[in-house]
C-alpha cells in the first residue's frame, strides 16, 4: 500500500516518476531501493530498445511505455499526467541512473510538510555530490546563475532531477519541452504560477555508469537553444 | 544563351506548378508563383536587376537577388523549422495518448 503519513496525520498517496531510457542495467536495484519506502513507483519507458519496462515490471515497478523516445521531458510529463489521473497527492521525480538516494525522497516530503510549499527541489550544492567534475561544476553553476536570472527564483541547484510536487504543482506543470529543456521550463513555470518552494539538500552520486549515460556537458547549449525556440513557438 | 534557356524553362515549370498548387495552398503558391515568374524576367532581361541595384544601394545585380534569396530562404527555414516542431507536438500528445491508454488497460 502506497502511503506517507504527514506530520498532521493525513495519509497520502505518493506517487515516484522515474522516466527511463536503456537502463535495463541500473534499473531493477534502483527500484528495489525505493521498497522500504512503500510509494507507488512508475517507471516511463521512454521508448527504449532494450529490456528496460521487462527489468522494472519485474522489480516491481508500474511501467508506462512510450511506443517512440521522446525525451526525458516528454516521460515525466507522462508521468505526471498518469498521477494526475490516479489522483496522487505527491509525485517525486527521481533520476533512472542511480545518482539519487531515497533517503532524499523522505527528506523532501517532509519538507514539503514542514514548510508548506508547493514544490520541494533537491540541492546538490546544499547537500553533497561527491566526484563532480569542475567544468560540470562551472556549468551547473552557470546555469544557475541564468535560471535565477530569468525567472526570479532564487535557487542552487537548477538541474537536479530530485523534485516533490504537491497535488497544485501536479495540476500546474505542463511541460512541453521533450528533451532536457524540461529542467529550465518547470522552474519557469514554478515562477509563473508562483508556487511555493523549497530547496533541501540531497546527495547525487556520480558514478561511471551514471556519467557516461548523463547529459552532456555541451548540452547545456542545446538546452538553451531549445529553451529560446520554445519561446518563439510560444 | 543556353543557360537562359534552361533557366527560364525550370521557372517556367516551377511556376506553372506552383499555379496548379495554388488553390489548395494559396499562400504558398502564388508567391512561389509570383516569384518565379520575376525569375523568369531577371534571367530574360538581366539588366533590370542591375537597375534595381542601382536604386537601393547595391554594387551588382546578381548580389541583390542572393541577398534576397538569402532573406526569403532564411524566412522559409524558419517557417518549416516551426511547422515540424508543430508536428513533433502532435506526435508527443498522440505518443502519450497511446501510452495512458495501454495502462488504463492494464
Amino acid at each position: 500500500m502506497d502511503r506517507f503519513q504527514f506530520t498532521n496525520g493525513c495519509i497520502v498517496r505518493v506517487f515516484i516518476l522515474i522516466p527511463a531510457y536503456r537502463e535495463a542495467q541500473v534499473i531493477g536495484d534502483v527500484i528495489r531501493n525505493l521498497h522500504p519506502l512503500k510509494h507507488t513507483v512508475v517507471v516511463i519507458n521512454d521508448g527504449s530498445p532494450d529490456n528496460t519496462a521487462d527489468v522494472a515490471r519485474a522489480a516491481g515497478a508500474i511501467v508506462l511505455t512510450h511506443c517512440m523516445n521522446l525525451g526525458q521531458g516528454a516521460a515525466l510529463q507522462t508521468g505526471l499526467e498518469y498521477a494526475r489521473r490516479q489522483r496522487a497527492d505527491r509525485v517525486v521525480t527521481f533520476d533512472a541512473d542511480g545518482q539519487h538516494s531515497p533517503d532524499d525522497v523522505t527528506a523532501l516530503l517532509h519538507a514539503m510538510d514542514e514548510k508548506d510549499v508547493d514544490i520541494a527541489l533537491g540541492s546538490r550544492f546544499l547537500g553533497k555530490a561527491p566526484g563532480i567534475g569542475w567544468l560540470r561544476k562551472l556549468i551547473l553553476k552557470l546555469a544557475v546563475i541564468y535560471t535565477n536570472l530569468s525567472t526570479g527564483l532564487r535557487l542552487t541547484d537548477t538541474h537536479n532531477g530530485l523534485r516533490a510536487l504537491g497535488a497544485t504543482a501536479i495540476d500546474c506543470i505542463q511541460l512541453k519541452q521533450n528533451r532536457m529543456a524540461h529542467a529550465s521550463e518547470l522552474l519557469q513555470q514554478v515562477a509563473e504560477h508562483r508556487l511555493r518552494y523549497t530547496e533541501v539538500p540531497c546527495t547525487i552520486t556520480y558514478t561511471p555508469y551514471s556519467v557516461a549515460k548523463g547529459q552532456k556537458l555541451f548540452n547545456a547549449v542545446n538546452i538553451l537553444t531549445d529553451q529560446t525556440i520554445g519561446k518563439l513557438h510560444k | 544563351m543556353i543557360i537562359q534557356f534552361v533557366l527560364a524553362s525550370m521557372l517556367s515549370l516551377i511556376a506553372l506548378l506552383a499555379f496548379m498548387r495554388s488553390h489548395k495552398a494559396p499562400v504558398i503558391g502564388f508567391p512561389v508563383m509570383g516569384l518565379a515568374c520575376l525569375g523568369i524576367i531577371f534571367v530574360i532581361f538581366p539588366n533590370i536587376t542591375q537597375i534595381i541595384a542601382n536604386h537601393v544601394g547595391v554594387s551588382r545585380g546578381v548580389d541583390l537577388v542572393i541577398y534576397v534569396f538569402m532573406a526569403i530562404m532564411l524566412v522559409v527555414i524558419l517557417d518549416i523549422y516551426l511547422r515540424i516542431q508543430a508536428m513533433l507536438d502532435r506526435q508527443t500528445i498522440l505518443v502519450r495518448h497511446i501510452c495512458l491508454q495501454e495502462s488504463e488497460r492494464g
